[in-house]
């Protein structure tokens, strides 16, 4: 049995969802008796119409719904501490708050700034944080995925350290593969609409 | 040495269930055989280097006999190297970043002691290359 759901307004920006589904499936793929997490996908662009931060949301049993991604991602981090947040918490919710705010990509040189900032911070370290990847990984690598110009940025490979590191965390299995299957599922969603049309 | 480097990866838990193809494999080799000679030349450390811009480990992102190997071959050089000679302009950058990698990832699970790895401060960059366009 799960013990809390995310709720997931599949139309939303990937930037709200895919740092959320990542930490969701690394809590899931790791060794607990139960998945923990069950997801609950709603096809909408906001789950509540009078909130706009309400892209994504958590929900404890018997407890209020909690929207916006930040708040989904911290919830998430205070619960699984040892998974996700590592020995330097502070340093891990600083780069969270770096995924959700620095890049947007609605600013063309602010996100170079952020990409550039991302490649001197990786010069001496493997890892955002640390020696093994935390939350601060999954949400900067699900926010980069979700940016196009940041995607352009690293195929040109001109900041060596952020290309390092971000194959590396695509590489691993239970972070890669969630980008990998909600785009499949997303162009699934769409060809049985052309066919139905 | 090398053979008994061989015949250890295949007794390492970490090692046991990663499959390598016959290009990794020659890699594992080249590495094993370029990081034999005492000491490794400067030729070897700038190839280790560049090899290591790009790769999280020396194949990229799966870990190897190799790394672990060559990092024991390396690291007291490493150790002796200065601010300059580590993230100088000219610094074998790659080499120090792979260093603190394989002393202490999970990934490898080494259980290196503190007083035997290189000290590395990952926030003491002397100099930042600008960005580039890399060769195709």
């Amino acid at each position: 049995m799960a013990s809390f759901n995310i709720h997931v307004a599949s139309k939303a920006l990937q930037a709200d969802i895919y740092p959320v589904l990542i930490a969701a499936n690394v809590v899931n793929t790791e060794d607990f008796e139960a998945n923990p997490v069950a997801i609950v996908y709603k096809d909408v662009d906001q789950l509540d119409k009078s909130k706009a931060e309400s892209t994504v949301g958590i929900q404890f049993e018997g407890e209020d719904i909690s929207y916006g991604t930040n708040d989904v991602l911290h919830k998430l981090a205070e619960h699984f501490p040892t998974l996700l947040r590592g020995p330097k918490p502070v340093l891990v919710d600083e780069w969270i708050s770096f995924g959700l705010t620095r890049l947007g990509g609605k600013d063309f040189k602010a996100t170079s700034a952020a990409l550039e900032e991302l490649n001197n911070h990786l010069s001496l370290r493997s890892v955002l944080v640390g020696h093994r990847f935390t939350i601060a990984d999954t949400t900067v690598w699900g926010a980069l995925n979700a940016n196009g110009q940041a995607i352009s940025a690293i195929r040109r490979n001109h900041l060596p350290n952020l290309v390092r590191w971000f194959k590396y965390i695509a590489s691993i299995d239970r972070i890669g593969s969630v980008v990998e299957n909600f785009k499949a599922e997303l162009n699934n969603k769409k060809k049985v609409k052309s066919k139905e049309s | 040495t090398n053979t008994i480097a061989s015949h250890l990866a295949s007794e390492i838990p970490a090692f046991k269930k990663i499959e390598y193809s016959d290009i990794e494999q020659a890699e594992i080799n080249q590495w094993l055989t370029l990081s034999a000679e005492s000491p490794v030349s400067d030729v070897t450390l700038d190839k280790l280097n560049d090899n290591l811009k790009f790769r999280t480990t020396l194949l990229g992102e799966k870990v190897s006999v190799a790394d672990v190997v060559v990092y024991a071959r390396v690291k007291d050089v490493v150790a002796g190297w200065s601010d300059e000679q580590r993230s100088g302009e000219k610094g074998r950058r790659h080499i120090v970043r792979w260093v603190d990698y394989v002393q202490n990832t999970p990934d490898l699970g080494l259980k290196i002691k503190e007083e035997d790895k290189v000290q590395v401060d990952p926030s003491k960059v002397l100099h930042h290359p600008k960005p580039e366009e890399a060769p195709k």
